[in-house]
């Protein structure tokens, strides 16, 4: 019995540990409308965000997230697909990412007719705000990963970069952006006295990583 | 008075005020001198009222307490009169103001007269709206600036305190401004140049 023990226990570590997770609409739906309830909606800066989906080819039961903004037309490119969920339209990126054939049906790709119909339609990059300078510091990237032993329970924990750049390729949505360029340094706001390079109190709390969050899906 | 004055200079309107008001005074029995500065008194709080500045460097330090105190763009008119002396005007509060736009509300039209508009500038705060993501955004010039040195044909500057500055001249093409950017402070914005809106079209010249 001992025996019978140690082995289901093992095998649901083994399960675990190599249980690929596969992106869905639903975990899309809800990962956006948990991490960045705002998005998909416009602002007074007339941007639209972009959310980064990666996995590793051995972390196969973790998806990292991350997302930016982006203000102006030129900024989309190939890797970038639109994804639509009522009211909220938003640019997904997934890299390495296993999506099920339902999402992949959602998603509309940059050579697809419909990709440039909907920006148009969205009235994106018409009214350009080039009287502002979007700071993209700190990244924060967000590991989601199913909960030990569960089927349907996601633990989500996240970390910070400063700069933007300093986070691994895979988890930064677009390095360049058509109108500014970010930085490798650490932005000069986070220094009271940038000769000494004594990094203020606003560092340390912008790098203070988020609560930890538990996403309950439905089991259907 | 009033229709004389819009040929004198500003010292000059200064100047008569204070002997009218000195005179007022004589013949009222007081001294000459009690009157002398009531009279320029009267007339700096009626300028003070209406923002004009004897100089530059007064206007712009008012535009820009202005500006830090209530967080909306301040922009100052500068005006040439006939004999070629200039004159600042700090354009009153208007409504539709914000962080990223002021509206011009021009001098009482007999203050205006035999005057030139040759220049403006303006400033605004550091920070704009922050973004979806709640991250602060940074105010600079933009192309709205350009479109008004040109039709207006006279050099616009964008003052960001605490960031620098940004002059657009009146030229027929769109060009990205001369830029003055503390360096110590925004070491890499000189890769985050204006964009021109949508509707422009570079013009290309024909071979």
């Amino acid at each position: 019995m001992k025996k019978i023990l140690i082995f289901i226990f093992f095998v649901g570590i083994f399960i675990s540990l190599n249980g690929q997770i596969v992106l869905t609409h639903s975990l899309v739906d809800s990962i956006s409308s948990k991490l960045y309830p705002f998005v998909g909606t416009m602002n007074a800066i007339n941007d639209r965000a972009i959310i980064n989906f990666a996995m590793h080819d051995h972390h196969k039961n973790s998806i990292y997230v991350s997302a930016t903004s982006i203000e102006y037309r030129q900024d989309v490119h190939e890797n970038m697909k639109i994804y639509i969920s009522g009211e909220r339209l938003f640019f997904v990126i997934l890299r390495n990412v296993k999506a099920d054939r339902a999402l992949e049906s959602k998603l509309i790709a940059y050579n697809d007719v419909r990709f440039d119909k909907t920006l148009d339609s969205i009235n994106f990059g018409q009214n350009t705000c080039s009287g502002c300078i979007i700071m993209r510091s700190p990244l924060e990237v967000f590991r989601i990963r199913k909960r030990f032993l569960t089927r349907n329970t996601y633990v989500i924990t996240s970390k910070k970069y400063i700069p933007y750049l300093s986070a691994p390729d895979e988890f930064i949505p677009l390095k360049k952006f058509a109108f500014s360029t970010e930085s490798n340094e650490i932005e000069p706001w986070y220094y009271d006295h940038k000769p000494l390079k004594e990094l203020n109190k606003k560092y340390y709390e912008d790098m203070k990583p988020s609560e930890k969050i538990i996403l309950r899906m439905p089991k259907k | 008075m009033q229709s004389y004055g819009g040929n004198m200079t500003f010292t000059e309107k200064t100047a008569i005020a204070a002997v009218i008001g000195g005179t007022a005074e004589a013949l009222g029995g007081g001294k000459f001198a009690n009157g002398a500065v009531t009279g320029a008194f009267v007339m700096a709080y009626n300028h003070l009222m209406h923002e004009w500045h004897p100089s530059r460097k007064a206007a712009a330090a008012s535009a820009q307490s202005k500006t830090t105190e209530t967080g909306n763009e301040t922009s100052v008119l500068v005006f040439q009169d006939d004999q070629g002396e200039l004159c600042y005007w700090e354009c009153p509060h208007d409504e539709r103001n914000s962080e990223k736009a002021s509206y011009w509300v021009f001098p009482p039209e007999d203050e205006m007269y035999g005057l030139t508009l040759k220049e403006e500038f303006h400033y605004s705060v550091k920070d704009g709206l922050p973004d979806k993501f709640g991250r602060p955004t940074w105010i600079k010039g933009s192309f709205q600036d350009w479109v008004t040195a040109r039709s207006l044909k006279i050099p616009v500057t964008h003052y960001t305190i605490g960031i620098g500055s940004w002059r657009f001249e009146p030229t027929l093409f769109f060009v990205q401004p001369q830029t003055v950017i503390h360096r110590s402070y925004i070491h890499w914005n000189s890769t985050s140049p204006i964009v021109p809106a949508t509707w422009y079209v570079p013009y290309k010249l024909s071979k």
